[in-house]
């Protein structure tokens, strides 16, 4: 639980100067992330990105939505290990060899392939473009992967690549990489924003004591100090509108025996809401239920 | 000669005709003490340095040394200069004042020009190098009464002269040194020369020496006596006029008495040119080449003074271990020839046969003296009877033998009609045969030409591969007694026919003793079909033979796949009792397989109860079991590489043996069989899906605590959840940690290690 993080991305880095360079990490924070790795921000580990001339660099997507650092730390290294990750089927492979594949048609086929995967797809995974011509580059999907269940975003205002014949000015790749960081941020800021909203909501419901649970009728309490009386709690994420709660163990119960073929699972794909049918990935459920649980200092 | 040199350095100081040196001349008579005074500039005169820290005055005037000048010289220098003075003492009775100033000018030279001062010393320098350049020159020719040869003594006063190697190449010099290195061959000579000695350069000498005489003795004819020991005869001649050029005074005789001295009395005779009667000091080896001249000289054939011999050697162990030949051989005494047919010829004993078997001259002499048999002074043998009488013996292998030695000599190879020919290099071409009445002879043949001859002679009949003209020559000074590469005896091959006969007729008389365990008949009446690799006999039935009948209640519900006959003790390993060996029955063994018209449950069911009615002593396999050895049998017919690649695919854990793997395979088929609704074998699925479904029966076991770690997405430590399962289910102790883990990622759980 000490290792709850309510966000967690891998990206994906170009080098605006140097075209060919591209870096693949991991971070809980992009925006913050990318300054470091730009040297805005002196403390931070960034020795890879510090080579002279790759810099500044530019944060071309971004895959979010793990439910831990682990499943994260576990995406990054598949992805920056597509020759070789367990994660890909041999067969598909779309870079076979250590030094093969670094051009950006193969960073994006790589990502199919491991969104493919059964594992990383269980967790709903988001693909976020900052840049249309990386978007692009991915619905051209020139390895022709599969990748009908993949959540792609884009950022509304999302860079082009800089194109000049004559070179760029200093000032104009530093702006370039100013409105990189702005979407970055903007797409961190707003993701906090809406977790930290609805964490205080719920936050604020668990403050009036004794609740049921609308599937199994148990009771709990959050107030208590008693550990046992704080079960994990699901709440309807369309909680505007909705204002059903229930024990998280009984909603996956529930969510299990609606999937078909699930009978020897144990974590579902999606949680509905019984109330109002609103579906939400269960990653994002057991997201906010164990965030409450961390905030009423819930087992480590 | 040095007071001449110091005279004239001296005159060449004052011929210079500077004032300063002038003044310097003068200076050696003013005032002795002038100079003396200063020890500063008196040690400056015989080039030593001195460093006197005492007085700053005196550091201000350092002597006055040349850069390139070393201390050495520096010392040579000033003996020189004593030297000098020593004559200029002895021709002019100088004082020591006297002495001083002899050096003083030299002195003087800090006050003069430093050019001057240079030359001084540069003139002593040269005159140093010259002096020990005379001295080396005559100490050189002091030691050149040391010297071995006069050649060396001319080579050392001579200049050396580089001589270019024209014709050798780098890579021909290396060649030739690997040669060496490969083939150390060193004759024996030499070798004995280099230790007796112990002077290389001295012995190199001599055995150059030696392999002079040696190559002209090849070339021509006539052969030269080495009777001496360490020097041959040239070499002491050569030694003699030395001695005698080094002290004239000294008389022949002396000479003598110092070879007497060296050699001893017996051989005296031999310094003065004796001839060679003397027996040789080192070794027998060396007598083979006076006794080879002697034979080379013999009596064979009396027109030239060169013999074209081969004589082929058969080592005693070889004619001792050729058993085929040793029963038609017999070794008579003294001389003589035996042949395949006990018939020894005699002959005498002072006559060496030589035989050639070709018209290929051999120019190499024959040992010893005692190991040589000799012809007869016409070259001819004549038996009594004629041989176109009688038919002639085949000869291929004379035997000769005197009192003392016997050497086999290999003649000849049989030619189809029975004849041996000699062709000696002289167009003779003889016929060598005997007679039953152990007469040998050599009859003239009419001259062939040589294709005809080559044709009719047989080839080296001791070696069928035809070896080297080398190879044939047995040269005693040459290493160890070699006789044969090939142990391939002719004779051997004459009579291998008979003797392969012989040997295959033993092969087919060979009888294997009988053993006291019964070997197994088939059943005369019925074809035993091997049993199938997959087909398990179900009941092995040991009937007595006087119940044979009773198997054929059987044959409706059985097969029989093998049968062997036995005694009743076959089974028994343990006892054996020599008593139940007179009681033993006939018993038959049967191995039974159900039909397939029979359903299992009757065969597991009532056959047995049948055949337990019937026989007593049957042993009755149940069908369970029977399926179960099927797979462990199909198993352990497997190689370990096979199961190991079955046991991976199944995300079991490998181990080094196969047994453990066996037994892996055994209990995974086990959890799918009890799991398996469709009851499909584990091994024909090949996947880690049987597992996966039992790790998840096994998970839907374990507490919620780590249930809602699943859905929580909490990461659990891979070991404990292994050890959960294993509490569990020890069998999961088997399933490699890779195969929970793709378990966990197949169901969303999230591990960490």
């Amino acid at each position: 639980m000490s290792e709850f993080t309510p966000f967690y991305c891998c990206y994906l880095l170009h080098s605006i100067n140097k075209k060919q360079s591209f870096y693949i990490g991991s971070t809980p924070n992009p925006e913050k992330r990318l300054r470091q790795h730009n040297g805005s921000l002196v403390n931070g580990g960034a020795y890879r990105t510090k080579r002279l001339g790759a810099r500044p660099w530019e944060m071309v997507m971004i895959v979010y939505g793990f439910p831990n650092r682990i499943t994260a730390l576990q995406f990054e290294h598949a992805w920056q290990h597509g020759y070789q990750t367990h994660f890909i089927n041999p067969e598909e492979r779309v870079v076979k060899h250590k030094n093969g594949g670094r051009s950006l048609k193969h960073r994006l086929g790589l990502v199919m392939l491991l969104l493919k995967n059964h594992f990383f797809r269980r967790m709903n995974l988001k693909v976020h473009f900052f840049n249309k011509e990386t978007m692009e580059c991915w619905n051209k999907n020139e390895f022709k992967i599969n990748i009908d269940k993949v959540i792609t975003e884009v950022s509304p205002n999302a860079l082009e690549n800089m194109k000049s014949k004559s070179g760029f000015s200093v000032d104009e790749v530093l702006d370039y990489a100013q409105k990189n960081h702005d979407l970055v941020g903007k797409l961190y800021s707003s993701d906090k924003e809406i977790f930290d909203m609805t964490l205080s909501h719920f936050l604020d419901i668990l403050s009036n004591g004794f609740l049921k649970c609308d599937l199994c009728q148990e009771e709990f309490d959050y107030t208590l100090e008693d550990s046992e009386s704080k079960p994990f709690i699901a709440f309807c994420l369309n909680y505007t509108s909705c204002n059903f709660h229930c024990h998280l163990k009984c909603l996956c119960e529930k969510s299990l025996s609606q999937e078909e073929g699930t009978s020897d699972k144990f974590v579902p794909l999606m949680g509905s809401c019984p109330h109002c049918h609103d579906r939400r990935s269960w990653v994002d459920i057991s997201k906010y239920s164990c965030a409450l649980k961390v905030q009423h200092g819930g087992p480590d | 000669m040095d007071f001449r040199r110091a005279q004239r350095n001296l005159n060449l100081m004052i011929a210079d005709g500077s004032p300063d040196s002038l003044a310097y001349s003068d200076n050696l008579n003013e005032d002795p003490d002038k100079f003396s005074s200063s020890p500063v500039k008196s040690t400056h005169g015989t080039q030593i340095p001195e460093f006197d820290l005492s007085s700053d005055t005196e550091t201000t005037h350092p002597p006055v040394i040349p850069e390139d000048k070393t201390e050495k010289e520096a010392n040579k220098e000033c003996i020189n200069l004593d030297e000098v003075n020593k004559v200029d003492n002895e021709s002019k009775l100088q004082t020591p004042e006297n002495l001083i100033h002899n050096i003083q000018p030299i002195d003087e030279s800090n006050e003069v020009d430093d050019n001057d001062v240079n030359t001084i010393f540069m003139n002593t320098q040269i005159q140093s190098r010259l002096d020990d350049a005379n001295e080396k020159l005559e100490l050189k020719s002091q030691l050149n009464q040391f010297k071995y040869t006069q050649e060396e003594s001319r080579s050392l006063s001579e200049p050396l002269v580089l001589k270019p190697m024209n014709s050798i190449t780098k890579g021909q010099a290396n060649v030739g040194k690997k040669r060496r290195k490969l083939t150390p061959k060193v004759s024996r000579a030499s070798n004995l020369m280099e230790m007796l000695s112990g002077k290389n350069k001295k012995v190199k000498d001599i055995i150059k020496t030696h392999k002079n005489v040696k190559s002209k003795s090849k070339v021509s004819t006539k052969i030269k006596k080495v009777v001496y020991d360490t020097y041959n005869e040239e070499e002491w001649n050569s030694l003699k006029k030395l001695l005698l050029e080094k002290f004239p005074e000294n008389t022949n005789e002396d000479v003598q008495e110092m070879f007497n001295y060296v050699y001893g009395e017996e051989d005296s005779n031999l310094s003065s040119g004796a001839p060679s009667q003397r027996v040789e000091m080192w070794n027998a080896s060396q007598q083979n080449l006076a006794v080879s001249q002697k034979v080379s000289q013999g009596s064979f054939i009396d027109n030239h003074e060169t013999i074209s011999q081969k004589i082929n050697f058969m080592s005693l162990s070889q004619v001792m271990e050729d058993t085929g030949v040793s029963t038609n051989k017999q070794v008579g005494e003294g001389a003589k020839l035996i042949n395949l047919e006990d018939k020894p010829i005699s002959v005498e004993s002072d006559h060496v046969i030589s035989l050639t078997n070709s018209g290929s001259s051999i120019s190499e002499s024959v040992p010893t003296q005692d190991d040589l048999y000799v012809t007869k002074e016409d070259d001819r043998v004549e038996g009594l009877n004629n041989h176109d009488d009688k038919e002639p013996t085949l000869l291929d292998t004379i035997i000769q033998e005197n009192k003392e030695n016997s050497i086999v000599y290999d003649s000849m190879d049989e030619n189809d009609e029975g004849l041996n020919i000699l062709n000696d290099k002289f167009g003779l071409n003889k016929q060598i045969f005997y007679d039953k009445n152990n007469s040998l002879k050599i009859t003239k043949i009419p001259e062939l030409s040589p294709d005809i001859a080559l044709k009719n002679i047989p080839l080296l009949p001791f070696n069928t591969a035809s070896p080297t003209k080398a190879e044939t020559i047995i040269d005693l000074t040459q290493g160890s007694f070699k006789i044969s590469n090939e142990l391939v005896s002719p004779v051997k091959s004459v009579v291998s026919d008979l003797v392969q006969s012989k040997e295959s007729q033993k092969e087919r008389e060979v009888q294997v003793p009988a053993t006291r365990t019964g070997t197994f008949d088939k059943l005369p009446e019925k074809e035993v079909e091997p049993v199938p690799s997959r087909q398990i006999p179900d009941v092995l039935l040991k009937i007595k033979s006087d119940q044979y009948y009773k198997l054929d209640k059987l044959q409706d519900d059985f097969t029989i796949v093998h049968s062997y006959k036995g005694t009743s003790t076959d089974i028994v390993y343990d006892s054996y009792d020599d008593e139940e060996e007179d009681v033993e029955d006939d018993v038959l063994y049967v191995i039974l397989t159900q039909n397939n018209k029979v359903s299992r449950t009757a065969s597991s069911t009532e056959v047995p109860v049948r055949i337990d009615t019937l026989y007593e002593e049957s042993v009755i396999v149940s069908q369970k079991e029977n399926v179960d050895d099927n797979e462990s049998d199909i198993w352990a017919s497997q190689s370990a590489k096979d199961i190991r690649i079955n046991v991976r695919q199944l995300g079991l854990k490998t181990a080094r043996t196969k047994s453990e793997m066996v037994e892996s395979l055994q209990l995974a088929s086990q959890i799918v069989s009890s799991q398996d609704i469709n009851d499909t074998p584990i091994i024909s699925q090949g996947t880690k899906v049987n597992i996966f479904n039992h790790l998840s029966q096994l998970a839907k076991q374990l507490p919620s605590v780590i249930l809602e770690k699943f859905y929580t997405f909490q990461p659990i430590p891979v070991h404990e959840l292994t050890a959960m399962f294993i509490e569990r289910d020890p069998f999961v102790n088997r399933i490699e940690e890779q195969t929970i883990k793709e378990w966990a990622e197949q169901h969303g759980i999230s591990l960490r290690q």
